[in-house]
């Protein structure tokens, strides 16, 4: 059973969300603390914001429905959405932070910064680059508001995110009642202070959170979703403080920033105290023409020979899954010796082949875009076969440069794109990076005088 | 510009050369070509005679011989009830896109023209399930055909789903319909076209058109999106 599918059968379940009225017990809906609204204004739903095309989406009852967020469950302008106004109705228990960890002096800066955006309730953009180690420079402002007996939620696009911060929120803060919520998920809801959710389920709530954090707001599909931006605007509290977190903030979060609806924030510097790798792009000609007939460009070659010379793994990364075949075959034939290895996001053995170049048994991995986030390995280079391909946006090329140089012990790695053309996107990844590398030299250049 | 119904991708109509000398206007297909090649049309010549089921052979399926030699139902099949259908029905019908209607429209029309059937009638859905969903997703399925009521549910109440019964429930469950008051005057001596979206095990369908039969229409068919 789905969340949300199943009935409410209790007001708690109500506070601060969004839920339409056939999903709630017939018994609740006449209490006094329930506030009804209609679910569309005209042709606009109210619970994404997006309007709804009357052509297309009137039902035989004359009824129209939102298409932008069906997959939540049907919503039509015959319904309406139950709430009951977030309470606030925790029993806090002090210190709220049991982690133990301790901060570099930068990322304490930052999340000081961080803190008083929530405590002055100042929408945010954190541009904290890949490896920063941004979660835990959440812990102290995510620490303070609970305690101060706020509601708070961590939302990401990605489920497998979500499931990979609740355990980690959950070690920080384990005196706190924490719900984790996502599409596929078993049991039931339940009213807790600490949320966890991907922002799909943010469509379900409404004024609820003081301090809302959304992670990863360039990543598929809140970036192409403006229903889901609706959302969490809507999820916070008219009063509460929205934190965007992003290693590559996109146009429309840049633009919000400069015309001052949002405060940026800049974490330049890796946990490790260094700089990112910059790209550098190296031409290639009709390279996937001469894959087919099994040769690679030169340069490529040349540079995985000195890889492999100097034992240094690496990653190389491919625009597409039809496109690994003829990549293994062309690398084979090149490099006879080697154990060529693709996988990609369907791959069934993808977890055994990335535990194996995890555990050193393998030289180099050929990828798609799938493992440009979360999945890191220490000491290794990025090479990117095609990356001019449409496929790749630029907060994908530099989630993938940033996959290099992320332990301490090897904060160098080398980040080599092979493409036919240097397009737009590929300019804009290595400005992004230029960018922030500048800012952390500032940051470094006043460091080291005395505060 | 027209976009593929199920995953909004710009489809071009298709340059048919048959289609282009006999002067016929060109189709554009509701869905693209990545869309319907996940799904598995069934050619009359390699289905089971009498439930449309695709296999090899034209003789009849073992389900069938089940129902009976004499029992005179025969049902056409569109498509495979594959991974890809099981989508588009619970997208379709379940979440209540109303929007993917369209998506089969075309096949179903020219599905009806070839039967040459008198009268083209739709299995009802209760009445519980129309407030909910909003509408009948058989009628949906044929766009702007014109079908005539001749069946309405007896039970308002349908207790169990038709899919959380187990074959034998199904097998055995009483006849759900009856006839519209004008259904009689309508069908006697006529050829009546059954439609249904999903064949399973073919009691439905089959309650149906035993109805029709008693009301003396001359021949009763089925035709269903999917068999499965
Ligand atoms: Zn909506
Ligand atoms: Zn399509
Ligand atoms: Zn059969």
């Amino acid at each position: 059973m789905k969340v949300g599918l199943m009935m409410i059968e209790q007001l708690s379940e109500l506070y601060g969300r969004q839920i339409p009225s056939r999903d709630v017990s017939p018994s609740l809906l006449n209490d006094s603390a329930v506030c009804r609204r209609p679910a569309f204004d005209g042709a606009y739903c109210q619970r994404c914001g997006q309007s709804a095309d009357r052509r297309s989406t009137t039902l035989p009852n004359g009824a129209i429905y939102c298409p932008h967020c069906i997959q939540m469950g049907r919503l039509t302008s015959n319904d309406e959405l139950c709430t009951i106004a977030e309470p606030n109705q925790f029993t806090s228990r002090l210190p709220a932070l049991t982690w133990t960890g301790v901060l570099t002096t930068l990322q304490a800066a930052c999340s000081h910064r961080i803190q008083a955006a929530f405590e002055q309730r100042q929408d945010t953009l954190l541009w904290a680059v890949t490896g920063a180690g941004k979660t835990e420079m959440l812990f102290p402002g995510i620490a303070w508001a609970l305690e101060a007996g706020l509601r708070v939620a961590v939302a990401s696009p990605r489920v497998d995110v979500c499931l990979e911060l609740a355990p980690r929120l959950q070690a920080a803060f384990n005196a706190v009642d924490q719900a984790v919520l996502y599409g596929d998920m078993k049991g039931a809801y339940q009213y807790c202070q600490l949320t966890i959710c991907t922002t799909h389920q943010l469509l379900r709530f409404y004024h609820a959170f003081d301090v809302l954090v959304v992670d990863e707001v360039d990543a598929f599909p809140f970036a192409s979703d403006p229903g889901l931006k609706y959302a969490s605007e809507q999820a916070k509290k008219p009063n509460g403080a929205l934190l965007y977190l992003t290693a590559t903030p996109s146009d429309w979060l840049q633009r919000a920033a400069r015309k001052g609806e949002l405060v940026m924030t800049y974490l330049p510097i890796r946990y490790h105290g260094h700089l990112l790798p910059e790209i550098k792009v190296v031409r290639t000609r009709d390279w996937r023409a001469k894959m087919h007939q099994g040769r690679l460009p030169d340069r490529l070659v040349r540079q995985m020979r000195e890889n492999f010379t100097h034992r240094r793994r690496f990653l190389l990364f491919a625009p597409h899954v039809a496109d690994l075949p003829a990549l293994k075959r062309a690398l084979e034939l090149t490099f006879p010796g080697e154990t060529v290895v693709t996988v990609h996001a369907t791959d069934p053995e993808r977890h055994a082949k990335v535990s194996r170049m995890r555990s050193r048994e393998l030289n180099f991995l050929v990828t798609t875009t799938i493992l440009e986030r979360g999945v890191t390995f220490p000491e290794i280079d990025v090479f990117v076969l095609g990356a001019e391909d449409q496929v790749f946006s630029t907060a994908a090329l530099v989630q993938i440069a940033g996959r290099a140089g992320r332990s301490a012990s090897d904060p160098d790695g080398a980040v080599r794109f092979y493409a036919n053309q240097l397009t737009e996107v590929i300019k804009t990844a290595q400005q992004q990076i230029k960018f922030v590398n500048r800012k952390a030299r500032r940051i470094q250049h006043d460091s080291v005088r005395p505060m | 510009m027209t976009q593929c119904v199920l995953c909004e991708r710009v489809v071009a109509p298709v340059i048919d050369l048959k289609k282009l000398l006999d002067f016929s206007p060109l189709t554009v297909p509701q869905l693209c070509q990545i869309c319907q090649g996940r799904f598995v049309a069934i050619p009359p010549d390699q289905s089971c005679p009498k439930c449309g089921r695709h296999q090899e052979i034209t003789t009849i399926c073992p389900d069938c011989t089940q129902w009976g030699i004499d029992e005179p139902f025969i049902n056409r099949a569109l498509y495979e009830y594959n991974e890809a259908m099981k989508t588009f029905f619970s997208d379709y019908k379940f979440r209540g896109d109303f929007r993917l209607r369209k998506a089969f429209e075309a096949d179903m029309k020219r599905a009806i023209n070839v039967s040459h059937a008198d009268v083209v009638t739709i299995i009802p859905v209760d009445e519980q399930t129309l407030q909910t969903r909003g509408f009948n997703q058989v009628v949906g399925l044929v766009g702007d055909y014109p079908v005539v009521a001749l069946f309405e549910t007896q039970t308002t109440n349908k207790g169990k789903r038709q899919s959380e019964r187990n074959r034998h429930d199904r097998m055995t469950a009483p006849q759900p319909f009856r006839l519209t008051p004008p259904a009689t005057s309508l069908i006697a001596g006529k050829r009546v076209l059954i439609i249904d979206d999903v064949y399973t095990t073919g009691r439905t369908i089959r309650h149906a058109a035993s109805l029709a039969r008693a009301a003396g229409a001359s021949w009763v068919q089925g035709l269903t999106l999917a068999h499965g």
